[in-house]
């Protein structure tokens, strides 16, 4: 009941409201400083040696590695969706066999961190491995093609990613009008015409879509590549840092890294700029095509990716846990491990879906350029890798900071910095659902705007809180890099435990955690997964 | 501006369909010995409710669907049969889609200009339509960036521009308002006129098809039951089915001998002979029929108020029959009042079941 109240008093609330919002500002600026800190140093560094970095990065040595980097992306992304196109129209468009669950599962693969699906792999597929045995057995078999490398890598990680472009493409398969082939045919096209003209340009923008999250997932990605023993940008930034004395070109190479990305999210920018007219919104009349008797043919085909990306490796580690306990392989090592992976994941997730509160309310607030930047800014975690975010911080802390430096605070500042975006996103979604009329209600009924944002805007997106802070917490339960750079010296997760057991390849020692990892992060991460994609396909 | 000049076009129909069935893969027959025949110049309606077979009939006349049996003739060429097919692409029917089809990744002078050569086309003719139909100024927008209204000028124009034989549209103004709608058919009937297109429309709105159409026909159950002129298919319908669903029309049975047909409500006049004592079913017109005070062997089940009259649903107390009635919006009944029926106008036609 303001209105009735003196006016002095009105203005000594008003005055309070003000102190209030004024820090919620003040920490989001302070928050955003963190957000860009990777990039603000790399870019402060560089500015002095700028002739340098030109110098240091047309030598032979870069070259390579940024065609290696370049090379790998590049068949990931081919190979991601030779896998999902086919696979995503058959589980939408036509009566496959067990396609409405079939649909689902197929996303299985997201449930294994990229380290563990390394590992799993080299025995089945590297020399000695399981498929070498096999051949031995019938033939002989002195040669045998590496695993390891660019062939390896491509094979983990197209395993891995092509679930981000299967998700993406089958809800557009799903979403398809159909009404545009027929009007195509009607107006003179020929089938081909029509494909050229109207499926391929209506498909384009969701194959690009998921092929740039692919992109971004194979530049950021440490732990296959390290176990496979390919050299890209994560791997020398990692290696300089640790392997050489002068850290020589980690900067170069990390901004050299960070232009990669820039050009990935040009590109993603310009796709969906083009793409903004396309609507193909139509759930309704799925007509699903008939494949006659090909479909038992065709069914067994469709079930290769679900199998080599998880049945196959969940086998390889059930087979080591079998091995292991009958060798008494000392997996009591885990519980320490667990219970620290536990414990920094719960207080990163919870401090990174606390510190959302204040960007979201400055961005809601809509202050011109102000809440522009600080949106723009909270993002830029989900274009960084982690190894760069971790390496930046490192740097930053030994120059400026040196008593945080391998503490749990810089450790959850580097989650901060990489997984914010993901919290996020679901907490600002459920934020814009909120009636704007209910805040101005409040405000009627006397509230003050501390009160109605947290009475309102807080607890009605608790949902939104929930969704963020989980994700997040599993996240943190299976990031590598950011975990292997910043922890405390000695403070050992699930996520290192397996890194190191595998770099020295005790792999049948990485079983249990790996089962932990997949239980605790992966399955959840599926679950995450398979929902989104069923809400994006109208079930 | 004329889309076509046929010197034959008195002698054969524009569109000739005889005898056609056509099932999905061997099961029922969606559509079975269904004729049809559309004139050069002329707008044809096909009616028909849900399930009728609508969309199946739009599918095979524009070639995305082979029909069972029959064959289907365009300008006295055969498109369909048995053994023949011409695909949709290579057909010169211009079709408009429920929902527009309109390519949301062109523009919409792109959408217009899509079936049509880049070098070689009829530019004038592209111009005319381009300014009759008073889309000039929407060249340069997205699909997303169009009202219903204009989206479905856009879908004409695209079709038209190619100069097809027939115009083809399924349900084109289901997605647009009442009020839209009904302008928007004025403006499309001119406009078709105008430049002299034979139309085929195909849908479920019997007010739409009569309004617009020289001929309509009625499709129930795969099959064209009455094929007629707007007057004749709303006044004197020869099937049960067609008298509910045009004009509201009550189906009563009775029993005639010669003109006179003696039914629960009263007697009515046949306008043909029946030597012997016959049992039938007739159509009465709702504004044949009146209410009383007088009488109360009815009850007012329902009242909708229609422009300038009421419609009642009454209900027969004993048997649970019920009539529609339609009066002028100046009496005063009120539901479950009870009322007695007066018969005002005695002639009535007999119809099929």
């Amino acid at each position: 009941m303001s209105v009735l109240l003196p006016n002095s008093i009105i203005l000594k609330k008003i005055r309070k409201l003000d102190i209030g919002l004024g820090f919620i500002y003040i920490s989001s600026l302070i928050l955003s400083f963190f957000l860009i800190l990777p990039l603000l140093y790399l870019l402060f560094k560089i500015t002095f040696e700028f002739n340098l970095f030109f110098d240091f990065i047309f030598n032979t040595t870069i070259l390579k590695l940024s065609l290696n980097t370049v090379s790998l992306i590049i068949l990931v992304v081919t190979f991601s969706i030779l896998i999902s196109l086919p696979l995503a129209f058959l589980n939408v468009r036509t009566n496959l066999p067990f396609s409405k669950y079939l649909t689902s599962i197929s996303v299985l693969p997201i449930a294994l961190p990229s380290y563990v699906m390394a590992t799993t792999q080299i025995e089945i597929w590297s020399k000695n491995g399981w498929v070498h045995n096999f051949f031995k057995m019938f033939f002989d078999m002195n040669s045998f093609p590496s695993f390891y490398g660019l062939p390896g890598s491509v094979f983990v990680l197209s395993l891995i990613t092509y679930p981000y472009v299967y998700i993406g493409l089958s809800a557009m398969f799903r979403r398809f009008d159909y009404q545009m082939i027929d009007a195509s045919r009607t107006l003179g096209d020929s089938p081909f015409a029509t494909a050229r003209k109207v499926v391929f340009p209506l498909v384009k923008p969701t194959v690009i879509a998921g092929s740039l999250l692919v992109s971004l997932y194979v530049l950021s990605d440490f732990g296959a590549v390290s176990l496979l023993r390919y050299n890209t940008f994560t791997i020398a930034i990692f290696n300089r840092m640790y392997n050489s004395i002068s850290n020589y070109g980690v900067l170069e190479i990390s901004l050299l890294a960070v232009l990669f990305c820039f050009i990935i999210l040009t590109i993603e920018t310009k796709t969906k700029n083009e793409a903004r007219h396309f609507s193909n919104s139509n759930l309704s009349d799925l007509k699903k095509i008939d494949l006659g008797a090909w479909k038992w043919v065709i069914f067994p085909i469709s079930l290769i990716p679900l199998i080599f990306g998880f049945i196959l490796p969940v086998s390889v580690l059930i087979y080591w846990l079998i091995i292991g306990f009958g060798e008494n392989m000392g997996f009591i090592d885990v519980i320490q491990p667990t219970l620290n992976t536990l414990f920094i994941s719960s207080v990163s997730a919870v401090f990174i879906t606390i510190v959302c509160i204040p960007l979201l309310i400055t961005i809601r607030k809509n202050i011109k350029i102000f809440s522009f930047l600080i949106d723009k800014v909270s993002y830029i975690g989900l274009s960084l890798p982690g190894v760069i975010v971790s390496m930046s911080l490192v740097f930053f802390c030994i120059n400026y900071f040196d008593y945080i430096y391998q503490t749990f605070i810089v450790l959850v500042l580097g989650y901060f910095i990489s997984f914010l975006p993901a919290a996020l996103g679901p907490i600002k979604s459920s934020m814009t659902q909120i009636d704007p009329k209910l805040e101005d209600a409040s405000f009627t009924l006397g509230a003050s705007k501390i009160k109605t944002y947290y009475n309102v805007i807080v607890k009605l997106s608790s949902p939104g809180f929930i969704y963020g802070g989980v994700l997040v917490f599993i996240l943190c339960l299976k990031e590598l890099p950011v975990t292997l750079i910043l922890s405390p010296i000695g403070f050992q997760t699930l996520a290192t435990e397996i890194w190191s057991s595998a770099s020295e390849a005790f792999f049948v020692k990485t079983a249990l955690a790996s089962i932990i990892l997949v239980v605790i992060a992966g399955i959840p991460s599926y679950i995450f997964m398979s929902n989104d994609l069923s809400k994006r396909l109208g079930n | 501006m004329k889309i076509q000049d046929n010197e034959n076009s008195a002698l054969i129909p524009k569109l000739e369909i005889v005898n056609m069935h056509f099932s999905y893969n061997g099961a029922r027959d969606v559509l079975s010995n269904l004729s049809l025949s559309v004139q050069d110049k002329q707008f044809v309606s096909v009616i028909g409710d849900s399930g009728a077979g609508k969309t199946t009939l739009f599918r095979t006349i524009n070639g995305l669907e082979k029909i069972n049996q029959g064959y289907i003739r365009l300008d006295g060429f055969l498109q369909s049969a048995s053994f023949f097919h011409i695909p949709a692409e290579k057909r010169s029917i211009g079709t408009i889609f429920q929902d527009y089809a309109l390519f949301p990744h062109l523009n919409v002078e792109k959408n217009i200009k899509y079936a049509l050569q880049s070098s070689n086309f009829d530019k004038k003719f592209y111009e005319d339509i381009i300014s009759l139909l008073e889309v000039g100024d929407l060249l340069d927008r997205y699909i997303d960036e169009l009202s219903g209204g204009q989206k479905q000028r856009i879908a004409l124009a695209r079709s038209l521009v190619r100069k097809p034989k027939l115009l083809l549209m399924d349900e084109p103004f289901s997605n647009l308002d009442r009020n839209l709608r009904v302008q928007i058919r004025r403006e499309l009937k001119k406009i078709l006129t105008e430049i002299g297109s034979t139309v085929l429309l195909i849908t479920h709105d019997s007010e739409e098809a009569l309004s617009l159409s020289d001929k309509v026909g009625f499709l129930y159950a795969g099959e064209i039951i009455q094929f007629s002129t707007p007057q004749q298919i709303y006044n004197a319908p020869d099937h049960s089915v067609i008298a509910r669903s045009i004009s509201n029309s009550n189906v009563i049975f009775g029993e005639v001998y010669e003109k006179n047909v003696s039914t629960f409500i009263g007697k009515f006049l046949l306008n043909e002979n029946f030597d012997e004592t016959s049992k039938i079913y007739i159509n009465v017109k709702p504004n044949q029929l009146s209410l009383s005070f007088d009488e109360s062997n009815f009850v007012i089940k329902d009242k909708e108020f229609l422009e300038g009259s009421q419609l009642f649903v009454v209900k027969e107390i004993d048997s649970g029959i019920e009539l529609n009635v339609k009066m002028s919006n100046s009496e005063e009944f009120q539901i479950g009042q009870n009322v007695g029926i007066n018969i005002i106008k005695k002639e009535a036609n007999k119809l099929l079941e």
